[in-house]
């Protein structure tokens, strides 16, 4: 599979913190990535960048063969992106309309985006909600119209900022389970995430500490007979390797950067 | 540009649905000519108006101040729209809105096209009762010229007001300085009294103003009062500014992406 996000040799700084040092990050197309580290790791900052919202100090970035740092209206096009603030709607819009309007903005033709709307609202099981307006909906069902607004265009690869914070049992477990089926059609995910205990199998586990890509890992490589799932991330996160014990699978073909 | 019609679109249906502001427009025509009766009143009272006959070239001081009212309405959107966008920055929509594939033409479009439509309905039963007021003077030729020039002048002053939201986003007193030039353009800009009667100094600060030309030529146009060049170079001197401001403010507004793009909008 080629390689649909690029990013090398980035860095970059808020003055004098040191947020990303020589970060080297690559998404292969399918992949459903996702990136974990602790609070202020510079996980957000790395997506902005991936994105092009946020330029490096240096280092390259590419998305789909775009120079994201030159062309990053030309790359908007192409993906989606969810942001973490739930401001990104339009609160005294309905689903409907908020839809209607993304769509017009990313230059979906006015047939194919209503048809659009429709199936991603069935989708998100929303359509019954399509004429409330944003403001009267739960934080979960926001959360579900934002990544409905990213996928309005079709977008090749799908970036998500902490989508899964704030959702209940239930709500989480069903935003996972429709990434995971955007994943298994072929939508490359990247994504941020604290939320560890659920992610799809097929999910690609990148950390983030120190300012660098210091493992990546198979999420269904790091499971424990002996301790919680969430003790095992505890320590991934927080010392930055996990015990052998605690991975039950091979970790051939994945780098071990720290 | 058809992006940035549905990003105004958005801000069409948002306006609709917060109906207190189309309720605030059906009594702005009410709010602004009452004001204007005082100063009239007042100014008549005071011998205030006829110092001006002489300067203006008409008679009406009335529909000199109406017309100066309905311009200024005009510009008042302009400042809106710095206070839009910082409120969108307040609350985190601006990120979002960076992201979306519309160019700086197309911001500046979207964001001005809902205030200017606003502010034309506002503004229409005081440009009707300025007219009647002008019967003598009023033809359709002079009408299309002065709605041309209100045209021009607002695309100047919308580059102007982006390139002023650009440098005031550098320094943490842009919000007092957008204020004081806010308060102090209707005086110095020729709302009120001709700009031929102010200081020197003020006078040439005004002519940096685009609106202080647009109003200028519109009532020129409508009331046949005195300009401040020659109408011909007057015209040149607004379509070159048209240009220059919108240039500038496309400018100013890829400067702001930038800067947001190099320190994150919390680093405003």
């Amino acid at each position: 599979m080629r390689r649909v996000v690029e990013v090398t040799n980035i860095k970059k700084s808020f003055g004098k913190l040191r947020v990303l040092d020589k970060v080297d990050f690559y998404v292969k197309e399918g992949d459903f990535k996702v990136i974990i580290g602790e609070n202020g790791s510079g996980k957000s900052t790395l997506l902005k960048i991936m994105v092009g919202l946020l330029l490096p100090d240096e280092g390259e970035v590419n998305v789909l063969g775009i120079d994201v740092k030159k062309q990053w209206k030309k790359l908007s096009a192409k993906i989606g992106v969810v942001l973490a603030n739930e401001r990104s709607l339009y609160w005294k819009l309905t689903a409907w309309e908020n839809l209607d309007i993304f769509g017009g903005i990313y230059g979906v033709p006015k047939k194919e985006r209503r048809k659009r709307m429709k199936e991603l609202l069935e989708r998100f099981g929303l359509f019954e909600y399509k004429d409330k307006p944003v403001e009267d909906f739960s934080t979960g069902m926001r959360k579900k119209l934002m990544v409905c607004k990213a996928l309005i265009h079709n977008p090749k690869i799908l970036f998500v900022d902490e989508i899964l914070n704030g959702l209940d049992p239930s709500s989480t477990r069903e935003m996972v389970e429709y990434l995971s089926e955007l994943n298994e059609k072929g939508l490359t995910v990247v994504m941020i995430s604290h939320v560890l205990h659920i992610l799809p199998e097929s999910a690609d586990v990148a950390l983030l500490r120190n300012g660098q890509i210091q493992m990546e890992v198979k999420y269904k490589d790091i499971r424990s007979k002996r301790r919680e799932i969430y003790e095992v991330f505890e320590k991934l996160i927080k010392v930055g390797e996990v015990d052998e014990k605690d991975i039950l699978f091979s970790r051939e073909g994945y780098e071990d950067k720290a | 540009m058809v992006s940035s019609l549905h990003l105004a679109k958005a801000g069409f249906l948002s306006a609709k649905k917060y109906k207190i502001d189309w309720y605030g427009a059906f009594f702005t025509p009410l709010l602004t000519i009452l004001p204007v009766v005082l100063l009239y009143y007042l100014g008549t009272k005071s011998g205030l108006v006829q110092f001006f006959y002489g300067a203006t070239n008409t008679k009406n001081i009335f529909g000199y101040l109406l017309l100066g009212a309905a311009y200024w309405n005009y510009v008042e959107v302009l400042w809106g729209s710095v206070f839009t966008l910082k409120y969108y920055m307040r609350i985190g929509q601006l990120e979002e809105i960076f992201i979306m594939p519309i160019s700086a033409l197309g911001y500046i479009f979207s964001w001005s096209v809902l205030g200017l439509v606003r502010v034309t309905i506002e503004s229409v039963p005081i440009i009707i009762l300025a007219i009647l007021l002008n019967v003598t003077t009023f033809t359709l030729i002079r009408f299309i010229l002065a709605v041309g020039v209100v045209i021009f002048s607002i695309i100047a002053s919308f580059g102007f007001v982006f390139l002023f939201f650009g440098v005031t986003l550098s320094f943490k007193e842009g919000d007092e300085l957008v204020s004081l030039l806010g308060n102090a353009a209707p005086l110095i800009g020729g709302m009120f009294f001709p700009v031929s009667v102010l200081p020197k100094g003020l006078e040439y600060f005004a002519y940096v103003f685009p609106f202080t030309w647009g109003l200028d030529l519109s009532r020129h146009f409508l009331m046949n009062t005195n300009t401040l060049l020659d109408v011909k170079k007057e015209l040149i001197v607004l379509m070159a500014l048209s240009f220059l401001y919108l240039g500038l403010g496309v400018l100013s507004f890829k400067a702001l992406q930038t800067k947001a793009r190099r320190e994150g909008m919390q680093g405003f």
